[in-house]
């Protein structure tokens, strides 16, 4: 699928990053446009560590067995821009 | 084998805490999906935990060399020299180890030296500590015994371990079958009796590391 040029993570995901009740709308959308950082951006607005308590947790597992490297990559670069050692 | 998440969180206020940790409490799921992004993204800084974790010696031992040179930080650049010691410690062991089972085997020999000895990590980092390294003053070598056996502070740790490590050095000195064991262990692989003995003295007991 051709990824836009313009990503719902620019468009739709300040949307939705609240807790207006669009969420599954906005996970819905990244997972249709494959806009994998907007994917592990949703996932880790609330507890981040330990993971476990991540309430996304079973769906970030779900999302690495779906998409793979695709998906790591956004989420292991989120982990290290989040962590201050971009 | 300490696990990478207790090495990481080992090092308390420093700036790979954050959600660092969270990509590596995660590593039994992701490993194989690590190893490929810090190969196409590489970062010293951060894949060197990774490869420790995983007992992967070579890249552990070039990255935290290079981040060494490269630290500013007095306390990060003698912990990560620290650390350069014991993973080229373990290096020339497996590269020893290896070069003797070619021989022996042929080139199609098994591989297996560094599970082998990955299982006996901090046996490595405490002989390296003890040895005469330019880098291993006092504070990088608390530093590593801290780091190594997450015993709360440093303080009451090394006075009680500290002696008994030399002790049980002088020990092994008088043992017939450490010796022998050191000594045989010096003609395979070609390095001195007295580094082999120190190796022999702690892989054999790994038991009295807390």
């Amino acid at each position: 699928m051709r990824k836009p040029s313009l990503t719902c993570h620019d468009l739709i995901l300040p949307w939705f990053s609240g807790t207006c009740g669009h969420e599954e709308a906005a996970y819905s959308l990244a997972e249709h446009y494959q806009d994998f950082t907007s994917l592990v951006a949703l996932c880790h607005r609330e507890t981040v560590f330990p993971p476990e308590d991540n309430p996304n947790a079973e769906r970030i597992q779900s999302y690495i067995q779906q998409f793979k490297e695709d998906f790591t990559t956004e989420l292991f670069q989120w982990y290290i821009q989040h962590g201050g050692y971009s | 084998m300490v696990g990478t998440p207790n090495l990481l969180l080992s090092y308390g206020p420093h700036p790979f805490l954050g959600e660092i940790r969270t990509m590596f409490n995660q590593e039994a799921q992701t490993r194989g999906y690590l190893d490929i992004f810090f190969k196409k993204r590489p970062n010293i800084g951060i894949s060197w935990i990774h490869d420790i974790g995983t007992a992967n010696c070579i890249p552990a031992g070039s990255a935290l060399l290079q981040g060494a040179e490269a630290a500013v930080n007095l306390e990060v650049k003698h912990v990560r020299l620290l650390y350069t010691g014991g993973s080229s410690f373990t290096i020339n062991l497996i590269d020893y180890a290896q070069y003797r089972k070619i021989i022996v085997f042929g080139r199609n020999a098994s591989y297996e030296y560094p599970k082998r000895f990955g299982t006996r990590w901090y046996s490595v980092l405490w002989f390296a500590m003890l040895s005469n390294k330019p880098c291993c003053d006092q504070h990088s070598t608390v530093a590593l015994i801290s780091s190594a056996f997450r015993k709360g502070s440093w303080k009451n740790y090394v006075p009680i371990h500290l002696p008994l490590v030399h002790d049980k050095l002088l020990k092994a000195k008088s043992t017939p079958s450490y010796i022998q064991k050191a000594e045989n262990l010096s003609e395979k692989m070609h390095l001195p009796p007295s580094v082999t003995l120190a190796y022999v003295c702690f892989t054999s007991d790994v038991d009295y590391f807390p």
